[in-house]
């Protein structure tokens, strides 16, 4: 016999659905990152070559707002390693939306001088997509770098939430948006370059393998299209 | 044996780069619960890019990681009786709390520094701790600060 349905699984099956249900057709990875146990990060949109690769990150640490199970990044030396071949293959860096859901471990992080990777996708020091809190002061920055011109945005916070960060970019349309909250931040930075060159790396909380500049806080829900999500639908994304 | 659970770190002062090795080697190995369910309790580490310090985390038996083990663990890699091998203690504050350093010294000249961070009576929060605070301190030579 059944047993009842919780709220807390209602939620955390609504938001998964709402994420595999957003341009579907342009989803390559979502990693929810809300496993309890293992060191695979699961690729809930289903390509088993593209699930990732966690170390040292402890599992099942806090909730999430839905209810469901979050990690935790120590700040030190964890991270996700979800560079594949699949992934390298499926990539568009002409056009994409990363998409992701953080908080930090306590608010000193904000003030704490360190440099932090929420998200990153390298080829090189020219090409790199990051989702970053910087070194200063009570700020989130989205990079999109390709050959020829780096754009960022600054995001001013020092939130102890949930929040939710976004970057689309788009080369045809010659756009790079920042949107936190659901909301875009700032103007749509313009003058893209030319994505060149095959990814190198990819890492979930962290600016390398090594690892560096290691997240201090919690990471989930973790996606990336092949396509720039319009506002709306970024806008659902970050509403729980 | 005691399991206990965080950071310490290595710096190699004066190690060949075999020796320097030999250590990193044996203390990769270390770690009771390196087949944990969860990924934090299993023993991982960062390399500093100099290649001359490294930090490991891990759920140890405590008396793998006492001054005594390192002194004997040294005494293999020199090839020398252990108690040749002396050593002095300095307790700084990276984090809040108290981070035991523990420098080898070998034939008068220092070798070896190892750090217990939050030391062996604190807990993995206070342990964290002390390990952010330290590698802040050490932004730049960690690649913490690097855009």
């Amino acid at each position: 016999m059944l047993g009842p349905l919780t709220y807390g699984a209602l939620a955390q099956g609504n938001y998964k659905s709402r994420v595999l249900g957003t341009a579907p057709a342009n989803l390559i990875a979502y990693w929810p990152l809300n496993e309890i146990s293992g060191t695979v990060a699961d690729n809930a949109e289903g390509t088993a070559a593209r699930d990732g690769t966690y170390t040292g990150v402890a599992l099942n640490n806090s909730t999430f707002t839905d209810g469901g199970p979050a990690g935790l990044w120590d700040g030190a030396n964890d991270f996700v390693n979800i560079f594949t071949a699949s992934l390298t293959a499926a990539l568009n860096g002409s056009e994409g939306t990363i998409a992701i859901w953080g908080k930090v471990s306590g608010v000193g992080v904000w003030t704490g001088g360190v440099q932090r990777r929420l998200f990153r996708l390298l080829i090189d020091g020219n090409n790199q997509i990051n989702l970053t809190k910087p070194t200063s002061n009570n700020q989130l920055s989205v990079n999109y770098a390709s050959t020829g011109a780096s754009l960022t945005r600054t995001i001013a916070t020092s939130t102890t939430g949930w929040f939710h960060l976004v970057i689309t970019w788009s080369k045809s349309a010659d756009e790079v948006k920042a949107y936190f909250g659901g909301t875009q931040s700032g103007a749509t930075l313009t003058g893209l370059g030319v994505w060149t060159g095959a990814l190198f790396s990819a890492w979930i909380g962290a600016n390398t393998g090594v690892p560096a500049q290691v997240w201090d806080g919690y990471l989930a829900h973790a996606a990336l299209w092949t396509t720039p999500l319009s506002a709306a639908q970024v806008l659902a994304l970050a509403t729980i | 044996m005691t399991e206990w659970r965080g950071y310490i770190g290595l710096e190699n002062i004066a190690l060949t780069n075999a020796q320097r090795n030999q250590l990193v080697t044996h203390l990769q190995s270390l770690g009771i619960a390196n087949s944990d369910p969860n990924p934090s309790r299993r023993n991982h580490w960062r390399i500093r890019p100099d290649n001359n310090a490294a930090i490991f985390e891990a759920a140890f038996d405590d008396g793998t990681i006492s001054i005594a083990a390192v002194r004997n663990r040294l005494g293999i890699i020199f090839g020398v009786d252990p108690a040749l091998i002396t050593h002095s203690v300095a307790s700084p504050s990276f984090g809040g709390n108290t981070t035991q350093v523990i420098t080898f010294t070998y034939q008068a000249a220092q070798r070896l520094r190892i750090a217990v961070f939050g030391t062996l009576s604190g807990t993995w929060a206070q342990s964290n701790a002390e390990v952010k605070g330290y590698l802040a301190a050490n932004a730049e030579a960690w690649g913490e600060d690097t855009p």
